[in-house]
C-alpha cells in the first residue's frame, strides 16, 4: 500500500508542474497585460513611449520561456513573487484569503454530504414510492439552480426581509450559512442522487443477498454492507465536486461578498496582475490535486481491492 | 482444550439427532401448495404454481429443472427472500418443524435465516462482499446469532475453515474475497452457512459456477458434512450427475410446477414423465455412438403465456387430447413415486378420485 | 405628415416627458443643517463597485482609491470643483516659470503627519522620489506629471521645486489627485515596499484598519486643523468619528446591504433610481464625470469611415435622446453632444452643436459621397452594402450603446455588425483597429486627456482608436499640453474640439454619471472635480 501512495504521490507532483505551464502560458497568451488593464481602467492618458518603459520597467519584455523558468525558480524556494499592483508578496495576498475559502468549501462540502447522502439514503430505502420521488425531485431542484441566482435569493429572503443573517460579512458562522447553503447545494443533489443509485446497485448485488441469508437486518444491511460498497463512486465524485465548489466559490464570494480566493482570482485575472493570478491559480491547483490524492488514499482504505494496483 | 470439547459435544449431539432421525419419521420440511407469482408490467408471472415436497430429517433433496422452471424462486421463497414488489408469496404453507414460515414476522425470520435455514448461492465470485475479509463475514454469522464473544467467534470460524477444508486458516481468516479462487470462495459460503449449525441447508446451484474438478471436491465436502453435522440438504441444480451422487430424493419441476417426485434411484431406473425420460435421455453418454445429442423439442414456455392444459403437451411426444383441455394432477403412481401426466392418470385413476 | 416626421415628434414627446419625469423621480436631497448646527460624531460606510487591487497610491492608479485617499493624503493644490479655479493646499503660494519647466511651490509651516512627523519640503522630495522611481514603475506617474520630468529640489524647509525638461501644462490640475497627495517621510522609510497597508499622509482622516481588497477603515485625524482646501465649507476636524470604505463588487448584494442599514452610501446602479425614492431614507444624488463624455470613436483608417462624408453621416443618424430612453443603459444620465462635457473647463460650444440627429442631412451626405440606397434600403456603392463593425467591452453601458446604435443606423440604411470580447481583448482589437466604432469613456480633469485619444503617436500603442493623423490637430495637442498660460491654452482647445467635430472623429453620446444613494441620515457630502465623492463635510443628522 505504501507503494501505491507513493506512486499518486508522484503523480501528483507531476500534475502540478504541468498545470504551472499551462497557466503560465495562457495567462500571457491572454491579449492585454498589466499595464493595458490599469490603463483602460484610469482613463489612458499616456503616450505610446511612456506606456514601452513601465512595461520594460516591470519586466513584461523578456522572452516567456526565461520568465517562467525564473519563476519555477524563486517558487520552488516558496517566493511566489510580488503582486505587481498591490507590491505585496503573492504568498501573502495568498494566505490573507485562503482560510475563508477553504471555510467555505469544507463547509459547503459538509452540508452537500450530509443533505446528499441522507436524501440519497432515505430515497434509496423507499425505492419508487414517495419519499424517493420527493427526494429526486429536490436532487433535481437543486441541480437546476445557478448558484448566484440562489445566492441573491437567499440574500433577498433571509437577510433583507428576515434579518437572519447578516450581510457582506466575512467572519463568524452566521456569514457562513447561506454562502455554504448555495454552494453546496448543488454537490449535494448530486451526491443525492449518486448515492441513491449506487445503493439501489449495491442493494441488488449477490452479497447483498447473502447478507440477507444470514440474518442481517436491513440496518445492518445498509450501513455495513451496502454503503461502504456504494461509497466508493461517491467518494470519488467528492473529489471532484470540491473542484467544482473552489471554483464556484468565485460566483459565492462575489455574491455574498465575502472574503476569499475566488474573487482574488477573478481580479487577478481581470488587471493582468500575472505574478498573483500564477500563484493564484497554482494554490487553487494544488488544493483540488491534494484533496484528490487524499481521496486516493482514502479509497484503499476502504476498498481492499485497490491496495494492490 | 474445554472449547473444542464443547465443539466435539455439539457434533455428538447433531450426530445422535441423525442417528435417530433415520428411525424417525418426521418432516423437517413442508412444503404445501406454494405459490409465488410475480406481478411485472407485462402481466402476472406465476413463477411457482402449486408446489409441495417434503422432506425428512437425516435427507438430501434434489430440485432439479431448467432455467426458469421455479426451483431457485421455490428456494427463496422458503426463506422468505422474495423481493417484494415484484413477487408476493400467494398462498401456501412452509412448514419448518410444524411451524409455518409463511406466518412468521420480520424480526423472527431474521433470527431463522442463518440460523435454523442457511442457503449457499451460484456465484462465489459476487456472493461475498469484497470489502470485508472471509474472516469477518463468517464471524458476522456467528455473532448475528450465538451470544458468543468475538474471540469465540474467532476460534469458531477457523474451525470451520478447517472443517470445509480450506488450508492454513488462521493466515486465510484474514483474506479478502479477491483473493481467493472460485472454489475456496464456495467453501467460504459453505462455511458461512454451516456456522450456526442450522437443522437445513439450501444449495442453489452450487457447483455450477466451478470447473468440474472443483465441483467434485465441493460435492465431496457437502456429503462429508452431511454426515458429520447432520444437516438437511436440499441441492436446486439442473445437473443430474450432481443429483445422481449427492441426493436421497428427487422433485422435478417444470413451468413453475412439480412434475415428478421420487427417489432418487428410482428415477434413474424408471422416469415416468415424458419430461424426466427427456432429461436422462439428453445426458451424453460415454458407451453411446451418437452424431447429435438427443434433446427434448421446443423451449421453456413464457410463463406469461402458458398452454392451456398441461404445461409440458407443446413438447411432449406422448401428448394426448385431454392435455391440451386440462392440466393433469399430481398422483401417486407407485409407493412414493408421484407423477403428474394424463398418461398415468389413466392407469391410476383406479386409485385416485380425479375425474377424467 | 410623413411616417419618420410622426415618429420624430411622438419620440420627442416620450422623451421630454421621460426626461422630466427624470427629474421628478430622483428623490430629494434633504435639508443640510446650518454650519453651527452641525453635531460631530458617527460613522459611515460606503461602498464603491469594484475592488481596488491595493492601496498603493503610487502603483494602483484607481479612481475608487482615490476617493478613499482624499481623506488621507493631502496635495499641495487643487483645481476647485466649480470655479476650476487653482486653490492652496499644503501649498500656500506658487509660481510657474516663463517657460513652463519650475514650479516653485512655498509650502504650510504648521502641519504634521498622521504619524507625528513635521511637514516640509523633506517630505514632497521623498514621496515625489518614490513615486518617480523606476523601481515602482507607476502608470500614474506618468499619466500624471508626464514624461518630461526631471526632478524635485529642496530649496529650503518649507519650500520645493519641481522641475522638467519640458513644459507639461496638466500638471498643475494632476497634482489635486491624491495619487500626488505627500506621504510622511517616515512611513517611506519604514515600509519601502507596501506602503498600501501603512499609508501616514495629513488629512483629516488617519488609517485604521486594512484588510487588503475587503475594506479600509479611516478614523478622525484629531490634529487636523485650518487647512482644508476652498472647495469645503468649514475648517478644523473632520465631523465624523469613522468612514469605511468597503468593496461589495455585486450590485445586488450592495444594494441590499444599503437596505437592511449594513452600508450608508453606496454607487448605485441607474435603474434603481426609482427604487430609492420608494424606499423609505434613502436619496439619490446624480454627479456628471466630467472630461471626455461616453463616446464612440471612429476608426478613420477602415472601410467605410475611412470617407469623412460617411463618418459625419453617422453623427447626424445618431439620436442620444431616444438613446437614453433604452432600459439598462447602464448610468446613461444626459446626453452629451461635443468631444468634452458640458460644464468643463474650456469646452467648446461651437463643436457641440455642429451636429444633431437629422437623417435627411446624413442622406444627403452618403448621395455626395456616391452612395444609394438599394431596394431593401440600405446604402450601396459599388455592389458593396454599407457596412460597419463596432468593437465593444461585453458589459453595458458600452454593449447596450453599441446595440442601440445598431438599431439606430439599420434605421438609417446602414448595417452594423458588434463584436464584442473581453474588456482587455476587446481594447486590443480597436487598437489594431479591427473595426469602425468604438465605444469607450473615460474621466479627465484636463483637456490635455484628448492627447491620448486624438494625438496620431498613439496609433495601434494606447487607447487612440481613430487611427488618423491629421497634423493641425497633433501640433494643437502638443501646444496645449505645453501652454501653461490657462487663457491660451482655453483657447487652444476650442480649436482642437472643432477639428474634432468636423472631421468627425468621434460621437459623443452620453455622460456616465455617477449615482450615489445616501441614508437620510448622511448629510454634507459634496464632490471633488473628478465626480469623487468627498467626506470631510460629511455629518450625520440625528
Amino acid at each position: 500500500m505504501l507503494v501505491y501512495i507513493i506512486k499518486r504521490f508522484l503523480a501528483a507532483i507531476l500534475t502540478v508542474f504541468v498545470v504551472s505551464i499551462v497557466v503560465f502560458t495562457m495567462l500571457h497568451l491572454l491579449p492585454g497585460d498589466p499595464i493595458d488593464a490599469i490603463i483602460s481602467q484610469s482613463g489612458a492618458q499616456l503616450t505610446a513611449a511612456q506606456i514601452q518603459e513601465i512595461r520594460s520597467n516591470m519586466g513584461l519584455d523578456k522572452p516567456l520561456p526565461i520568465q517562467y523558468i525564473n519563476y519555477i525558480k524563486k517558487a520552488l524556494h516558496g517566493d511566489l513573487g510580488r503582486s505587481f499592483w498591490s507590491n505585496r508578496p503573492v504568498f501573502q495576498e495568498i494566505i490573507d484569503q485562503i482560510p475563508f475559502t477553504l471555510e467555505l468549501a469544507v463547509a459547503s462540502l459538509l452540508i452537500a454530504t450530509v443533505c446528499g447522502l441522507t436524501t440519497g439514503i432515505i430515497a434509496a430505502l423507499n425505492h419508487n414510492r414517495f419519499l424517493d420521488n420527493a427526494a429526486m425531485f429536490l436532487a433535481i431542484m437543486g441541480v437546476s439552480m445557478p448558484n448566484f441566482w440562489l445566492g441573491l435569493i437567499l440574500i433577498l429572503v433571509f437577510c433583507l426581509n428576515l434579518g437572519w443573517f447578516p450581510i457582506a460579512q466575512s467572519v463568524g458562522l452566521p456569514a457562513l450559512v447561506l454562502p455554504a447553503f448555495s454552494l453546496g447545494i448543488r454537490t449535494a443533489s448530486i451526491i443525492s442522487r449518486m448515492t441513491r443509485s449506487g445503493l439501489l446497485e449495491v442493494f441488488g448485488a449477490d452479497y447483498i443477498r447473502t447478507a440477507r441469508a444470514k440474518g442481517v437486518r436491513t440496518f445492518g444491511l445498509v450501513v455495513k454492507h451496502a454503503l461502504r460498497n456504494a461509497f466508493i463512486p461517491i467518494i470519488t465524485m467528492l473529489g471532484l465536486q470540491f473542484g467544482e465548489l473552489l471554483a464556484g466559490s468565485v460566483v459565492t464570494e462575489t455574491v455574498f461578498a465575502r472574503r476569499g480566493m475566488g474573487q482574488l482570482v477573478v481580479s487577478s485575472i481581470k488587471d493582468r496582475d500575472f505574478p498573483l493570478a500564477q500563484g493564484v491559480i497554482l494554490v487553487v491547483a494544488i488544493m483540488y490535486i491534494g484533496v484528490n490524492l487524499i481521496v486516493d488514499i482514502f479509497y484503499s482504505c476502504i476498498d481492499p481491492r485497490i491496495r494492490y494496483d | 482444550m474445554r472449547e473444542e470439547a464443547k465443539v466435539l459435544d455439539l457434533a455428538d449431539q447433531k450426530m445422535s439427532d441423525t442417528e435417530q432421525t433415520k428411525f424417525g419419521d418426521e418432516n423437517l420440511l413442508e412444503v404445501k401448495d406454494l405459490k409465488t407469482y410475480f406481478y411485472t408490467e407485462d402481466g402476472v408471472v406465476p413463477a411457482v404454481d402449486g408446489v409441495s415436497f417434503s422432506i425428512k430429517k437425516g435427507e438430501t433433496l434434489g430440485i432439479v429443472g431448467e432455467s426458469g422452471c421455479g426451483k431457485s424462486v421455490t428456494a427463496l421463497s422458503i426463506m422468505r427472500l422474495i423481493q417484494t414488489p415484484p413477487g408476493k408469496i400467494i398462498s401456501g404453507q412452509i412448514l419448518l418443524n410444524g411451524e409455518d414460515l409463511l406466518k412468521k414476522t420480520e424480526k423472527e425470520m431474521n433470527d431463522i435465516r442463518g440460523n435454523w435455514i442457511s442457503m449457499v448461492f451460484q456465484e462465489p465470485m459476487t456472493s461475498l462482499n469484497p470489502v470485508y475479509t472471509v474472516g469477518d463475514q463468517i464471524m458476522e454469522a456467528i455473532l448475528l446469532h450465538q451470544n458468543v464473544k468475538k474471540i469465540e467467534a474467532r476460534k469458531r470460524t477457523l474451525e470451520m475453515l478447517k472443517m470445509v477444508g480450506i488450508p492454513s486458516p488462521e493466515s486465510r481468516i484474514n483474506d479478502y474475497p479477491h483473493q481467493m479462487s472460485g472454489g475456496m470462495r464456495q467453501r467460504v459460503m459453505i462455511a458461512i452457512g454451516l456456522a450456526c449449525q442450522p437443522k437445513m441447508l439450501i444449495a442453489d446451484e452450487p457447483t455450477t459456477a466451478l470447473d468440474v474438478t472443483i465441483q467434485a471436491q465441493i460435492l465431496d465436502l457437502m456429503k462429508r458434512l452431511k454426515d458429520e453435522l447432520g444437516t438437511v440438504i436440499m441441492v436446486i441444480t439442473h445437473d443430474l450427475g450432481v443429483v445422481a451422487q449427492m441426493v436421497d430424493k428427487v422433485v422435478v419441476m417444470y413451468a413453475g410446477k412439480v412434475v415428478e417426485s421420487t427417489k432418487t434411484a428410482e428415477l434413474f431406473a424408471n422416469p415416468l414423465h415424458p419430461y424426466t425420460v427427456g432429461l436422462l435421455g439428453s445426458i451424453p453418454k460415454v458407451n453411446e455412438d451418437r452424431k447429435r445429442l438427443q434433446t427434448i423439442e421446443g423451449v421453456v414456455p413464457n410463463l406469461l403465456e402458458l398452454p392451456v392444459g398441461c404445461r409440458f403437451r407443446p413438447r411432449c411426444s406422448k401428448k394426448m387430447e385431454i392435455c391440451g383441455q386440462e392440466g393433469p394432477h399430481l398422483v401417486e403412481v407407485k409407493p412414493d413415486h408421484w407423477v403428474r401426466c394424463w398418461c398415468f392418470a389413466e392407469r391410476a385413476r383406479g386409485e385416485t378420485d380425479e375425474g377424467k | 405628415m410623413s411616417r419618420k416626421s410622426s415618429l420624430l415628434i411622438v419620440t420627442l414627446i416620450v422623451c421630454i416627458v421621460l426626461l422630466g419625469s427624470y427629474f421628478a423621480l430622483a428623490a430629494p436631497r434633504p435639508k443640510e443643517l446650518s454650519a453651527n448646527q452641525i453635531p460631530s460624531g458617527g460613522s459611515i460606510t460606503y461602498s464603491d463597485q469594484r475592488t481596488p487591487a491595493g492601496y498603493d497610491v503610487h502603483k494602483i492608479w484607481d479612481s475608487h482609491l482615490d476617493v478613499i485617499m482624499q481623506n488621507v493624503l493631502e496635495c499641495l493644490v487643487y483645481e476647485h470643483p466649480t470655479t476650476h479655479e487653482i486653490v492652496p493646499g499644503l501649498a500656500t503660494e506658487w509660481e510657474i516659470s516663463p517657460d513652463g519647466k519650475v514650479y516653485t511651490f512655498k509650502l504650510r509651516k504648521d502641519v504634521k503627519f498622521h504619524d507625528g512627523t513635521p511637514f516640509d519640503a523633506y517630505a514632497v522630495k521623498k514621496t515625489y522620489d518614490r513615486y518617480s522611481d523606476s523601481r515602482i514603475a507607476s502608470p500614474s506617474f506618468m499619466g500624471l506629471f508626464g514624461s518630461n520630468y526631471l526632478g524635485t529640489e529642496v530649496i529650503d524647509k518649507y519650500t520645493v521645486q519641481i522641475k522638467f525638461s519640458a513644459p507639461f501644462a496638466p500638471f498643475i490640475v494632476n497634482l489635486g489627485e491624491s495619487f500626488c497627495g505627500i506621504i510622511s517621510p517616515a512611513t517611506l522609510d519604514k515600509y519601502p515596499e507596501d506602503i498600501g497597508s501603512h499609508i501616514s499622509g495629513t488629512g483629516p482622516f488617519m488609517v485604521k484598519e486594512v484588510v487588503p481588497k475587503d475594506h479600509i477603515t479611516l478614523v478622525r485625524n484629531e490634529n487636523y486643523h485650518g487647512h482644508a482646501p476652498a472647495f469645503y465649507k468649514h475648517q478644523g476636524k473632520a465631523y465624523l468619528d469613522s468612514v469605511t470604505f468597503k468593496h461589495i463588487t455585486e450590485e445586488s448584494t450592495r444594494v441590499a446591504a444599503l437596505q437592511t442599514g449594513d452600508l450608508d452610501i453606496i454607487r448605485a446602479p441607474w435603474m434603481m433610481v426609482k427604487d430609492y425614492e420608494v424606499a423609505p431614507g434613502v436619496y439619490t444624488v446624480a454627479v456628471g464625470n466630467p472630461g471626455p463624455p461616453g463616446r464612440t470613436d471612429i476608426t478613420c483608417d477602415r472601410w467605410p469611415t475611412d470617407d469623412q462624408k460617411v463618418r459625419q453621416a453617422l453623427l447626424f443618424y445618431v439620436n442620444r435622446d431616444e438613446m437614453l430612453k433604452a432600459p439598462f443603459y447602464g448610468g446613461a444620465i444626459w446626453a452629451e453632444d461635443g468631444p468634452l462635457t458640458k460644464g468643463f473647463w474650456t469646452r467648446s460650444e461651437k463643436a457641440a452643436a455642429m451636429y444633431s440627429y437629422n437623417l435627411a442631412k446624413g442622406d444627403t451626405l452618403l448621395i455626395e459621397a456616391g452612395w444609394k440606397k438599394n431596394k431593401a434600403g440600405i446604402w450601396e456603392k459599388n455592389g458593396k452594402q454599407l457596412e460597419i463593425v463596432i468593437i465593444t467591452e461585453a458589459t453595458p453601458p458600452f454593449l447596450t450603446a453599441s446595440e442601440i446604435l445598431t438599431g439606430q443606423f439599420k434605421r438609417a440604411g446602414i448595417v452594423t455588425k458588434i463584436r464584442s470580447a473581453d474588456t482587455q481583448a476587446a481594447w486590443a482589437m480597436a487598437r489594431n483597429g479591427e473595426g469602425n466604432l468604438v465605444p469607450y469613456a473615460d474621466t479627465a480633469t484636463d483637456p490635455d486627456s484628448l492627447f491620448a485619444a486624438y494625438h496620431s503617436s498613439g496609433i495601434g500603442i494606447s487607447d487612440m482608436f481613430t487611427r488618423i493623423t491629421i497634423p493641425e490637430l497633433d501640433s494643437l495637442l502638443e501646444k496645449g499640453r505645453m501652454t501653461t498660460d490657462r487663457s491660451e491654452r482655453e483657447k487652444i482647445y476650442q480649436r482642437i474640439q472643432e477639428i474634432i467635430m468636423e472631421q468627425a472623429l468621434t460621437i459623443p453620446l452620453y455622460n456616465s454619471a455617477r449615482i450615489y444613494a445616501v441614508k437620510d441620515r448622511v448629510r454634507g457630502i459634496n464632490f471633488n472635480n473628478r465626480a469623487g465623492m468627498l467626506m470631510y463635510d460629511a455629518y450625520i443628522s440625528k
